[in-house]
Order: C-alpha cells, then sequence, then structure tokens
C-alpha cells in the first residue's frame, strides 16, 4: 500500500457538483500527489482559494483528456501565515495560478521562483478575497460528512489517482 | 549566448518594479525592450518585457493585470442574476459561451431545468458567436503578419453574424442574454431564415479566405514550424481549445464533457497533429466549418417550447448550500466556473477559469530563442483575449 | 556675370530642378490619393470621400494638417541627427531624377553615367534611416533602423548586378543611350531578353524602397511604425514623400532599363514614359494591400541565397551571349 494514499482522505462529491472524486491532503504532500498525478495523466485546471471558518482552503482542479473524471484536491490552511509547498516544478501552468491566489488570498507558495503580484498591483491587506471572521462559512456545510468514504488508504480510486506501491513521489526538479 | 551578467544591469532603465527585477537576470549585451501595454500586436493590454540580443528574444516576461477588475470579488457582492453583465465582459468575443458557463453552473447547483427549445437557442447563439470570435481572430492575426485587408473582409462576415444575433441576444459585442432556465428572448422564423443565409453563404467566403490568405507562401513560411507545442507541455500548462487540438489532442468539451444538447449533434473536432502556428491556424478555420454544421443541424432540429423554464427562479433568490463546477468549450479553450454557494442571494465564490491564461503561460517558454517577428506570430496563434486573462 | 555667360547646362538643370520639384510635389500629393483610394477599393471601402468630389483634395488636407503640427523633439534625442535625417532622406531625390530622360530631349543634366549617379544616390535614403532610428532614443526605432540598413545592404547588390546585365548588354551606361537600344513595341523592350534582371530589379527595388511585403523597418503592428515612430508633423510628412518619391524613382529607372523608356507608337514619348512609371507605381500599391510581411531572416535569405546567385548567373549568362554575338 502506497505511503501516500494512507495520509489521504477521500470523498464522493454528489454529481450535481461537477467533480466526481476530492481528496483531501495536508499541505506538504500536495506536490507528491501533483507529481502523481500529472504520470497519470491529469492536467491542472485550476488553483481556487476557498476562505472557510475552519480554515483557508485551496482547491485544485485536475482533469484528463480521455475520461470526463474531474478530481479536486482540496487542502485547508490554517488562516494566520497560510503556506502552501508550489507545484510549479510539476506543472509549470501553476506558477500563474499560485501567484493570482496569493494575491488574492495571501498564501504564501514556498519555494516559488516568482512571487510578484500577478493582478494586483501590490499586497493588500487584508487580501481582497479573504472574509472576515464572521462570514465564513464552515467547511461542514460545504462538504458534509456524507460525503467522506473516510481514508484514502486502500480505497481502488484513490490507488488508481495517486497509488505506486513502492516509488514516492520524484523529487522536485532543480529550477533549470 | 553564454550567461554573463550585465554590469550593471539596471542603468538607465528607469522602468517600474517589474522590468527592473527583470533586469537583474539580464545578460551582458543585450536589449531590454518593453512590448506593450500599448502595443498593436498584443491584442489588449499585455505587457511582454522581453530581453533581446539583436533580433532574437533570450528571455521573456508577460506582465499582468492592466485591465483587472476583479470579476471575482464582483461575484461575491451581486445577486446571481447579475453576473451575467459581468461575463459578458470577461471575454466580450466570445461571451455567450461565459454566459453559459454561469448559467451551468448555477444549474447545476440549483438543479433547474432547461427546455429543450431554450438549449438549442443556445446552442445556435454561441456556435454564432464562436464563428464571429474565430472571424475576427483571423483578421487580427493577418494585421499582425502584415497583411492589412483581410480584417476588412472578416468584418464584413462579423456584421451580418452580429445583426442576426442582435435579435435574440439586444447587443452586439458583450452579451449577457442567458438566464437561468433558458435564454431572454425566443427567435424568431426571421432568425432562422437569416441564419440559413448566413450557413449557405460562408462556404464560398471561407474558400476565398483559404485560397487568397492560407494557401499564400509568405504565410506559410510566417507560420510553418514557429512556436510549437508538444502534447507533453500542452498538458503541463493546461492548455485546451485549439492550442491543444493543434497539437494532436482531440480534446474539446462539447464532446468530452457534454452539455447542453450537443450529444444530439454530429460533427467531427478538428484536429491537427504539427502543433505549430500553422496547425492552430488551420484548426479555427476548420471550426468555423465545424460550428456551421452544428448550426444547420440544430436549425433542422429546433422543437416548439419555452425559450424560457416557466418555473425557474428569477430577480433575487436564494439557491441551495453546495459547489459545483461548470465547463465549457470557448473559443479560446476550456472555460470553467467553480461557484460555491452559502444559500444567501449572492455567491460566497466564484472562480473563474480562464483558457487564454493557461494558453499565455506557455508563451515565455515557446518564445525562448525566436525572432521578435515570431514571437508576434506565436501570440496572435494562441488567440489570447486579454481582459479573459485579467478577469 | 551676364546672362549669357552662365553655361547653357547650368540654365538647364536649375531649370529642371525646378520642373522636378514640382514634379515630385504633385506626385506625392497624387500618390498619396492613389494609395488610399486603392487600399480601399481592396478592402471594399470606397476610401476618402468627404473632403472634395470623392476625396480628391484629401492630400491637400492632409498636407496642410502635417503642417500645422508641432515638431517635438523627444527626450533625450539628438536634435542635429534627429532633424537632419528627414532631410537626408529627401535631399537625394531630385538628384536622382536629373539624368532620367523623360522624353526625346527631355532630360535635367546630359551625362554619360546616368546609372551611376542615380544609384550612388539611392545610398542615401539607407543612411537617413540609420541616423533617424538611432537619433530617436527609442529602441523600436533601433531595432527599425537595424533591420532597414541590413535590408538595404542585402538588396543593393542583385539590384546592381541586374542593372549591370543590362548596361553590359547595351554597352553604355548612359540612360540615353539604353533607351535608344529599345523600340516602342513590348516585344522591342530589353525585357523580353531580360525578363529575370527585370524581375529581380523589381523585387530589390520594393525591397530598396522599404514597401510591402519588405517593410519591416517601419513594420506597424511589430514595431509601432518602426523608424519613424518619434516624427511628428512635417518630419514625417518629409519622409513619406522621399518614400513615394523614391517609389517613383525606382519606376522611371524600370522603365528606362526594361520598359523602353519613352518609346512607343502614335503618341508623343513622354506620355509613354509616364504610363509606364505609373503602371509600375500602381503595381507596388496594390502588393501593399495584398501580402503578409516576410519574416526579417526569410527576407535576408531571399536576398543571398535566391536573388544574388541568380543575378549572377544572369550576368554572366548575359557577357556570354554578349561576347558571342558583338556588343559590349
Amino acid at each position: 500500500m502506497s505511503v501516500l494514499t494512507s495520509r489521504l482522505r477521500l470523498a464522493l462529491p454528489p454529481n450535481t457538483s461537477g467533480q466526481d472524486i476530492a481528496l483531501a491532503a495536508s499541505s506538504q504532500d500536495v506536490p507528491s500527489v501533483a507529481g502523481r498525478l500529472l504520470r497519470k495523466g491529469w492536467f491542472l485546471e485550476d488553483i481556487c482559494g476557498l476562505d472557510m471558518a475552519e480554515g483557508l482552503a485551496l482547491l485544485y482542479h485536475f482533469a484528463r483528456w480521455d475520461r470526463p473524471t474531474r478530481v479536486v484536491l482540496r487542502v485547508l490552511l490554517p488562516h494566520g501565515g497560510p503556506e502552501c509547498p508550489t507545484i510549479e516544478h510539476i506543472y509549470p501552468g501553476a506558477s500563474w495560478l499560485e501567484r493570482e491566489t496569493s494575491d488574492f488570498f495571501g498564501i504564501a507558495f514556498t519555494g516559488a521562483s516568482n512571487t510578484t503580484p500577478l493582478l494586483l498591483a501590490e499586497k493588500l491587506d487584508p487580501p481582497p478575497l479573504s472574509r472576515k471572521p464572521g462570514h465564513r462559512m464552515s467547511t461542514h456545510r460545504l462538504w458534509p460528512l456524507a460525503q467522506w468514504v473516510g481514508g484514502a488508504n486502500g480505497n481502488p480510486l484513490a490507488e488508481d489517482l495517486v497509488g505506486d506501491p513502492g516509488v514516492e513521489a520524484p523529487a522536485p526538479k532543480d529550477r533549470p | 549566448m553564454n550567461f554573463i551578467p550585465a554590469a550593471n544591469p539596471c542603468s538607465g532603465l528607469e522602468g517600474d518594479f517589474y522590468a527592473q527585477r527583470f533586469a537583474l537576470e539580464a545578460h551582458e549585451d543585450s536589449l531590454i525592450l518593453n512590448m506593450g501595454p500599448q502595443h498593436p500586436s498584443t491584442h489588449g493590454v499585455l505587457r511582454v518585457i522581453l530581453e533581446m540580443d539583436g533580433e532574437y528574444i533570450l528571455r521573456c516576461e508577460p506582465v499582468l493585470g492592466y485591465i483587472h477588475r476583479m470579476h471575482e470579488a464582483m461575484g461575491q457582492n451581486r445577486a446571481y442574476v447579475q453576473y451575467f453583465a459581468n461575463m459578458g465582459r470577461v471575454d466580450y468575443l466570445h461571451a455567450l459561451a461565459w454566459n453559459w458557463a454561469w448559467a451551468g453552473a448555477v444549474e447545476r447547483l440549483a438543479g433547474i431545468e432547461v427546455p429543450a427549445r431554450a438549449q438549442f437557442i443556445r446552442v445556435i447563439c454561441t456556435e454564432l458567436n464562436r464563428i464571429n470570435s474565430h472571424l475576427l481572430w483571423w483578421g487580427a492575426y493577418l494585421l499582425d503578419l502584415g497583411a492589412v485587408t483581410p480584417i476588412m473582409y472578416a468584418f464584413e462576415d462579423r456584421e451580418r453574424i452580429m445583426d442576426i444575433l442582435q435579435e435574440p441576444t439586444g447587443s452586439r459585442l458583450t452579451y449577457s442574454s442567458f438566464r437561468f432556465g433558458g435564454v431572454v428572448a425566443d427567435i424568431s422564423s426571421d432568425f432562422v431564415r437569416r441564419a440559413r443565409a448566413l450557413i449557405a453563404r460562408m462556404p464560398e467566403r471561407l474558400a476565398m479566405y483559404h485560397e487568397l490568405v492560407t494557401g499564400n507562401a509568405i504565410l506559410r513560411g510566417r507560420l510553418e514550424d514557429v512556436g510549437v507545442v508538444d502534447q507533453a507541455m500542452a498538458r503541463r500548462y493546461g492548455a485546451t481549445g485549439p492550442v491543444l487540438r493543434g497539437s494532436g489532442v482531440a480534446y474539446d468539451v462539447r464532446r468530452a464533457e457534454p452539455y447542453g444538447v450537443y450529444d444530439q449533434f454530429d460533427f467531427a473536432i478538428p484536429v491537427q497533429d504539427a502543433g505549430d502556428s500553422m496547425a492552430r491556424y488551420q484548426v479555427r478555420m476548420d471550426e468555423i466549418e465545424t460550428s456551421l454544421a452544428i448550426i444547420g443541424q440544430a436549425l433542422d432540429g429546433l422543437p416548439e417550447g419555452h425559450f424560457m423554464n416557466p418555473d425557474a427562479p428569477r430577480g433575487k433568490w436564494t439557491p441551495p448550500v453546495g459547489e459545483s463546477y461548470f465547463a465549457v468549450e470557448g473559443a479560446r479553450g476550456k472555460i470553467g466556473i467553480y461557484l460555491a454557494s452559502d444559500g444567501s442571494d449572492t455567491p460566497y465564490r466564484v472562480k473563474l477559469r480562464s483558457p487564454s491564461l493557461s494558453n499565455l503561460s506557455l508563451f515565455p517558454e515557446l518564445a525562448k530563442g525566436t525572432l521578435l517577428s515570431d514571437a508576434v506570430a506565436i501570440l496572435g496563434s494562441l488567440d489570447l483575449v486579454i481582459p479573459e486573462i485579467d478577469r | 556675370m551676364t546672362l549669357e555667360s552662365i553655361p547653357d547646362e547650368l540654365i538647364r538643370l536649375a531649370v529642371a530642378l525646378v520642373a522636378l520639384m514640382a514634379f515630385i510635389a504633385a506626385n506625392g500629393i497624387m500618390l498619396l490619393y492613389v494609395e488610399r483610394k486603392v487600399a480601399g477599393h481592396v478592402q471594399r471601402r470606397p476610401g476618402p470621400f468627404e473632403v472634395g468630389p470623392h476625396g480628391l483634395f484629401q492630400a491637400l488636407a492632409d498636407a496642410g494638417k502635417l503642417v500645422g503640427k508641432q515638431l517635438s523633439t523627444p527626450a533625450g534625442a539628438d536634435p542635429l541627427l534627429f532633424w537632419i535625417a528627414p532631410l537626408m532622406a529627401f535631399m537625394p531625390v531630385p538628384l536622382m531624377f536629373i539624368a532620367v530622360p523623360f522624353g526625346q530631349n527631355l532630360w535635367g543634366l546630359e551625362t554619360n553615367l546616368g546609372i551611376v549617379l542615380i544609384l550612388s544616390f539611392a545610398g542615401f535614403n539607407v543612411l537617413a534611416l540609420c541616423l533617424a532610428g538611432w537619433a530617436s532614443n527609442n529602441k523600436w526605432s533601433l531595432l527599425g533602423a537595424a533591420r532597414a540598413v541590413a535590408q538595404a545592404v542585402a538588396y543593393e547588390i542583385p539590384l546592381l548586378l541586374s542593372v549591370l546585365a543590362v548596361a553590359l548588354m547595351t554597352g553604355s551606361l548612359d540612360l540615353r543611350v539604353i533607351v535608344a537600344h529599345q523600340g516602342g513595341w513590348p516585344w522591342q523592350w530589353n525585357v523580353a531578353v531580360q525578363p529575370l534582371a527585370f524581375f529581380i530589379y523589381f523585387v530589390c527595388s520594393v525591397a530598396e524602397t522599404n514597401r510591402a511585403p519588405f517593410d519591416l523597418p517601419e513594420a506597424e503592428s511589430e514595431l509601432t511604425a518602426g523608424v519613424h515612430t518619434e516624427y511628428s508633423g512635417m518630419g514625417n510628412g518629409i519622409i513619406f514623400l522621399a518614400e513615394y518619391a523614391n517609389m517613383l524613382v525606382v519606376s522611371c529607372v524600370a522603365t528606362v532599363l526594361f520598359l523602353g523608356g519613352f518609346n512607343g507608337p502614335i503618341l508623343p514619348g513622354p506620355w509613354w514614359f509616364l504610363a509606364k512609371m505609373y503602371l509600375l507605381v500602381t503595381l507596388i500599391i496594390f502588393m501593399r494591400w495584398t501580402y503578409p510581411r516576410v519574416r526579417f531572416d526569410q527576407l535576408l535569405n531571399l536576398s543571398w541565397r535566391w536573388l544574388t546567385p541568380l543575378a549572377l548567373a544572369n550576368l554572366l549568362l548575359t557577357a556570354f551571349f554578349a561576347k558571342l554575338w558583338g556588343g559590349a
């Protein structure tokens, strides 16, 4: 069994959401998951931030060319000093998406080569799309517990997506 | 050119923060040039900082944000139906695709049915809009390459299509005529007659364009083998639309994740294998013909009925709590809208997935080592609309 | 100094220069109108229509506007070089016309080195563009100037070689002798004997005058007017006048060298000359609105790898035949 899948949680969102599989990971596992997904042929659609009551959620949407499936990778970051490792060495297209999310939500993507603002003129405080504490929604309302299958460990869907028995995710390549 | 760092990279560079940061990694004896944000070939307010060795581009960096209007923040403080006007302004050339993405996202979340006639009207109008967008792309692209006449011919065709579309939508460019559960107005028999006349007329116009322009030796010399995108690169950058189909991948959201009534139509997805600018050019020209075929089939099968679901919510209303993701094939690629609702009358979060942003992120890697003229040709072949990138 | 002591040639030269200045100015205005009308009709629109009947006085209105605009020198530009450049672009133009025979007795300067005179003065245009690009203190103009110099140098050589082929065949560098060697009918023109040289000459002359599809130094969509970006008002006007006059000069020379000059049946000579000249000018104007632009390395490749070897081969062939069947 893969070490990586033991750290993930799997959810099956209702099919009215347009997303077929949801994986929840902690921020340090994001590069490993992204690396596995690239090797399995998924492409990154977008990176979306979401200011929730329990933390700052980061949603990575992946899709494929040959199957109409969408995978969303959900990461929950703490509100104070949100940080997440960059995946721009795996998906170069993520570089701009991360800069945009960092502009709007103030998330720091560690290891990113270019952290200048993409769309906004300067770093705004508070970040424009973050919400005041009283106005945030709970993750339990948006992603109710009924969706969650539980751990991804051993689940055939998760193994199909990111499982790779015996082989860990490739280390980040040096920047060319 | 071996990397010898410039002695004082920012000397004489009274530029802004981005230019000075770019200059820090400058080679010796290179020229740092600013293309845009006002430039005839950047198709909007796009700024590209170039480091040139003579005519060759060593490095480039696009600087965005000159038309950033924060549509995603506007999505959080407007009623759901008010956001259609924003959708018309995101990509003004294929506004109906963004309209459809927004309508689809909310309809998927709230379970709103769309009557069959409305679905067909949506298909016809969106495909007409796609033809319009491709015609403008064609004219503007050739203008960048130095042929100043084709844009006049393209605009003549665009005028006819805009006249046809003006009847159901009420606008000429920034359409916002979709609603939840249908469209804002019905199409008349006059519309059907004019659309059929257009379908009859376009093939000979396209034949003339191909004869005069596509086969031109100078054009082929400018476009062939310029800006080759291979499939691995397209996957890593998330490129979609004609940029991806020009590299041999038959991925079209209308076929891959069918929405509306597209699964009822028989159409071929144009694909080219070369991956260069000529391939992308050819894909878009073929897509105009595909759209004409779809419109013809839709007009043939147009059912009677409502153009708007009579039970659909109007005005300010509250959808259920939840999230939805809806993808649409726009003229530039895969448009995606992620919507999160907290049960109030304004959305909780709207994320606009812009195909031009992903396509433009290819550009720094593509333009390395090419000539300045090639960079212009590559930018045009990516078919960018900067308001869609900046939102 | 009495009127009798002034040499005849000097009077002739002075009169010719005045007449040529008037000719150039009138042509500038007329060609501007023709260009805009041709552009309009190729693009399915009528072109200028408001000023005067069918827009006939548009060029006068444009000239008036250009004269009235402020002459601004960009900050950091070298003012001397900046303003010398348009003058230098215009100055050689009347000088190039004085050697061209418009009719049986209609020329400005009697010289047996007409070709050399014209080709040597043509090089001033390049220097003017180079100065304009450098002195503008603008990186885009600099790129345009670099392109202009490379292009001019590359296309000068096949031009010279093709002209040389005609001179070799005729045995003289004197334009009047070359015209006298040709007859009035198309099969008696030099183009019937030297079609390749005519083609090469025509392509090179379009490139020398920086007209589309070889207009990279002023490529609108890449360099935002390239070399002329910083010029306003009459600086711009003089440069454009020089460009149109250059078009006229190369058409005149082509007419003289290849199309029989002022020879022709029925009508007196000058009318035929003007007809042939304007035919070529209209052809050049048409080409601008029809073709996209060549890329720069393709432009240089065309010259160095195709036109120069072809022109050389043509010259060798001409020399061979000239030796066999008399001539030089």
